[in-house]
């Protein structure tokens, strides 16, 4: 099986089959929003995201040379897996920057066609989508041809090549340089041929040894990344948990999903208002489901007591008592929870990453001009200019004998600030210390937002308001105050807005309820409450389901007949219905891709508001 | 602030490729005297449109671009000196009324609401401008309409259209046509070949999947003839689109280099 290396294993010193052109190394981190863009544009599934592959070891043939100096064997092969679309995190197998940069674009225009290869027709499907891409994408052509010429000197000479290889090599080089080439091979993916570059690959390739590695990985990773795809159908849900993720890893996790079981298992939980159920009865519940679920959740610990004060933030006032619509006796009832609101313990300064002070700076720029603009305020007593239209009537009215007494006949440049006074309402649960991908997590995300957004407001000098809330029971909502209306956007709130992390469950009506208190107050002709949450409202009590869907979508209607203009930006997985139930069918936007909140927020703070 | 277009009869008629039935809708609205509102993305031929049935029904058409700080006497008219005495000018509105002619409001949610107001009694079946000033009060005549439009695109909370506004009005939804249709649009507008016109149109349909996700606003008709004239006068195919497609849609710079690639995709970079 080896012989032909012996032999001819000096040929390989100067074949660059898998030489690497270190120099000319272009890597998916520069690319990957453009080549997000482009897939979108060319028709890719705009569900999926672009993700980074890992090296795999593929099976192919390798030669003595690559052998010896171990190098050469690893190879990043782009596929399809779950909701992504893998491309190597870096491509430097051919001697230009340009040509390197240019694959990483024709392996998108690949993708675009939504099609994973097939497994038995590796050949001859890849064949097909190259045909589809030249024929739909006529400027690629030229492009193709380069490419496949410099594919095709990396290819190893059939004549070396043991004999059983010898045909599926050749129909491999046939169809690169031309795809419209008639050939009848059949192959699977699993050939021992080396990886064409130019192609899409239909699943992770993984050598046994790399599954047993892969599987000691998953036992750690699976603690902390639980599949959880679609969790629209609740069956489906508990599926999906025992659905191991084979190891590209950057799957979300919802705690949601956890309290939505307790659900699904059907729980004895009472029909009459329990609201003051017995904690630990809960508790328990949880955690049985939690230890029924097996390792997987057991990186979920539902701490369901209040932190030691040590480690606790500082409540800073006894308790705001407000109401809770009970949906079912159709009635406000007074004094139903306790408010208290918070400060953040805060034990170290914001630190933010580069990319997101970067995005902040750029963003905070295009706020900058929205800066109020002086204008001219007409019917002035004093002014800088005549105004003609009132002196214009002014004189009429004098000529038909109808003088006034005062007139204002000039204009001034005024100062106008807006008349618009916005409150921010962010959702700080539990829920949101569930991961998106690799170690970040939805609060991360928020965290992000949060910030950028102040930056932007501030420097557009608008008047706002930034505070979050988590729940626990009726008798524990958190109303944290990040920014209030009267202060300025500076390092302390920065730093507040750092210090927000996961806590405990989702009251949004009482939450919804304070905000509303303190937005009405604002002199403004224009209130805008906006709520940033991950999910519907939920809490250890019956506040979970119908109860608290209704006692949040009142209290929303309550802001609005206030005066206030409420709207809700959610992060949860799907766009559930239940977001029009509670907001109404204009008053929320579902933002599908969590990673997009950060640019989005402030971008939609001004579409809605000019 | 206003801009009146007057149009003379002779002249041919705006040409107007028709999407689907909105001509003969159109019409009927007209002798059915009922208002109109039209929906659509920028530059999508709403104003072409109006301009050409205006001609069309042989009225006159005054447009008026609608923003915050149009008043109720911007539309209606006031009074004015001259000659050592005092005469009243009629707005847009008053003299779209007195002539029989086509009132259209642009943009008409940038409009402040008590401006709107003013068109109320004009859009049921009254059709009459009551004129505080002058104490005159003008029935429309049957020739008279008045057609609004806006962008629905762009949701914006402390504007947008009263419900109740919305409803005194027939509406017409337009969209960006289809490839085909949009391809001779644009060869016929620029003057180019329809080869070129139908890769152009080709590459807006792509692009436009990108509305929502990566762009906040579709590529226009009104983009792709801009680029199509460029090309035209001589400008390279990729510095036309960079200049009339790719910077205007976006200022991010990687959306920008994508679009470019897309551009590249369809009409080659070498
Ligand atoms: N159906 C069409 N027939 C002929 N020309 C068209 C058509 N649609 C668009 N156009 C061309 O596109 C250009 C832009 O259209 P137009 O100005 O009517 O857009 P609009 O919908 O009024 O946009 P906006 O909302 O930005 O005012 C026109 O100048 C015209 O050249
Ligand atoms: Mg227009």
């Amino acid at each position: 099986m080896e012989e032909w290396v012996g032999v001819k294993w000096h040929h390989y010193i100067t074949n660059k089959s898998t030489i690497r052109y270190r120099e000319a190394a272009v890597s998916l981190k520069d690319f990957g929003k453009r080549l997000a863009v482009y897939f979108r544009a060319l028709g890719g599934d705009p569900g999926l995201s672009l993700a980074e592959t890992s090296d795999y070891i593929h099976s192919a043939h390798r030669t003595f040379l690559q052998k010896m100096a171990g190098s050469g064997v690893k190879q990043a092969l782009p596929h399809f897996h779950n909701e992504y679309f893998f491309l190597p995190n870096q491509i430097d197998c051919f001697p230009s920057k340009k040509s390197n940069e240019a694959l990483y674009y024709w392996l998108t225009a690949l993708a675009s066609l939504n099609h994973t290869p097939h497994k038995n027709h590796w050949i001859k499907h890849n064949q097909y989508l190259s045909q589809q891409i030249l024929k739909q994408w006529p400027g690629l052509r030229a492009r193709y041809k380069s490419l496949s010429r410099l594919q095709l000197k990396h290819r190893p000479k059939i004549s070396t090549l043991p004999k059983k290889l010898q045909a599926v090599e050749r129909a491999i080089q046939q169809v690169i340089a031309d795809p419209w080439c008639e050939n009848d091979i059949e192959v699977g993916h699993d050939v021992q041929s080396l990886p064409v570059m130019l192609w899409l690959y239909p699943s992770p390739i993984k050598t046994v040894a790399e599954r047993r590695d892969q599987q000691d990985q998953d036992e750690q990773d699976q603690e902390q990344k639980l599949a959880s795809k679609n969790l629209g159908d609740k069956k489906y849900k508990a599926e999906q948990m025992d659905d191991r993720d084979p190891g590209d890893g950057l799957i979300a996790f919802r705690l949601e999903s956890l309290f939505t079981w307790s659900e699904f298992l059907n729980l004895d939980r009472s029909e009459e208002d329990t609201d003051d159920e017995d904690l630990q009865s809960i508790a328990d519940d949880l955690d049985k489901i939690t230890v029924s679920s097996g390792k997987t959740a057991s990186k979920v610990k539902l701490d369901l007591d209040l932190p030691s004060a040590e480690y606790d933030d500082v409540v800073l006032s006894g308790g705001i008592l407000l109401p809770e619509w009970h949906y079912k006796k159709e009635q406000l009832i007074e004094q139903q929870c306790a408010l208290q609101t918070m400060a953040l313990k805060i034990t170290e300064p914001a630190q933010w990453s580069e990319q997101t002070q970067k995005q902040a700076r750029i963003l905070k720029r295009q706020f900058e001009s929205l800066k109020p603009e002086r204008k001219w305020l007409d019917r002035q007593e004093q002014g800088d200019e005549v105004d003609l239209n009132s002196f214009m009537e002014f004189s009429v009215q004098r000529f038909m004998g109808r003088g006034t007494t005062d007139p204002n006949l000039y204009r001034q440049l005024h100062q106008t600030n807006r008349d618009l006074s916005t409150l921010l309402l962010a959702d700080l649960s539990l829920s949101t210390d569930a991961y998106i991908s690799g170690d970040r997590k939805v609060i991360d995300v928020i965290r992000e937002s949060l910030y950028i957004f102040g930056e932007c407001l501030s420097a557009a000098g608008e008047r706002f308001a930034m505070t979050g809330f988590a729940s626990k029971l009726r008798s524990h909502v958190r109303y944290y105050q990040l920014k209030g209306f009267d202060e300025d956007y500076d390092d302390t709130v920065r730093n507040r807005v750092y210090a927000i992390r996961p806590n405990f469950y989702t009251r949004m009506g009482a939450a919804i309820r304070y905000a509303t208190k303190q937005l009405a107050v604002q002199k403004t002709g224009q209130k805008l409450l906006l709520i940033l949450t991950d999910g519907k409202p939920n809490d250890l009590d019956q506040y979970e389901g119908r109860y608290g869907m209704e006692d949040t979508k009142h209290a929303v209607n309550a802001a609005r007949k206030e005066g206030l203009v409420p709207f809700c930006i959610s992060v949860d997985i799907e766009p559930h219905d239940y977001l029009s139930y509670i907001f109404g069918g204009q008053s929320f936007v579902h933002i599908k891709h969590i990673e997009e909140l950060p640019k989005k927020l402030p971008l939609l703070f001004y579409q809605l508001t000019t | 602030m206003t801009n009146t277009s007057t149009l003379e009869k002779s002249t041919p008629l705006n040409y107007y490729q028709e999407q689907n039935n909105e001509v003969e809708l159109f019409e009927s609205a007209w002798h059915n005297q009922l208002p109109v509102l039209l929906k659509g993305p920028t530059g999508c031929g709403k104003t072409r449109f109006i301009q050409h049935m205006a001609e069309k029904l042989g009225r006159k058409l005054y447009t008026v671009a609608c923003h915050e700080d149009l008043t109720a006497s911007d539309l209606i008219g006031r009074h004015l000196i001259g000659d050592g005495k005092t005469y009243w000018q009629d707005g847009p509105l008053t003299r779209a009324v007195r002539e029989g002619a086509i009132c259209y409001l642009d943009e008409v949610v940038e409009a402040r609401k008590d401006s709107i107001v003013v068109m109320h009694p004009l859009t049921d079946d009254r059709r009459i401008l009551p004129i505080d000033r002058t104490g005159e009060l003008l029935h429309a005549p049957p020739e008279f309409m008045l057609v609004v439009s806006y962008n629905p695109g762009y949701q914006n909370l402390l504007k947008g259209m009263k419900p109740s506004t919305k409803q005194r009005f027939m509406s017409m939804s337009f969209d960006y046509p289809n490839k085909e249709l949009e391809a001779e649009i644009v060869s016929k507008e620029a003057g180019v070949d329809l080869e070129l016109a139908k890769l152009l149109a080709r590459l807006a349909s792509h692009i436009r999947q990108l509305k929502d996700h990566d762009l906040e606003e579709s590529a226009s008709t009104r983009l792709l003839i801009y680029a199509a004239t460029l090309i035209k006068s001589g400008i390279p195919v990729s510095d036309a689109c960079r200049a009339a497609i790719a910077e205007p849609l976006s200022d991010d710079i990687e959306v920008v280099e994508a679009l470019m690639e897309v551009m590249n995709a369809q009409l080659g970079d070498d």
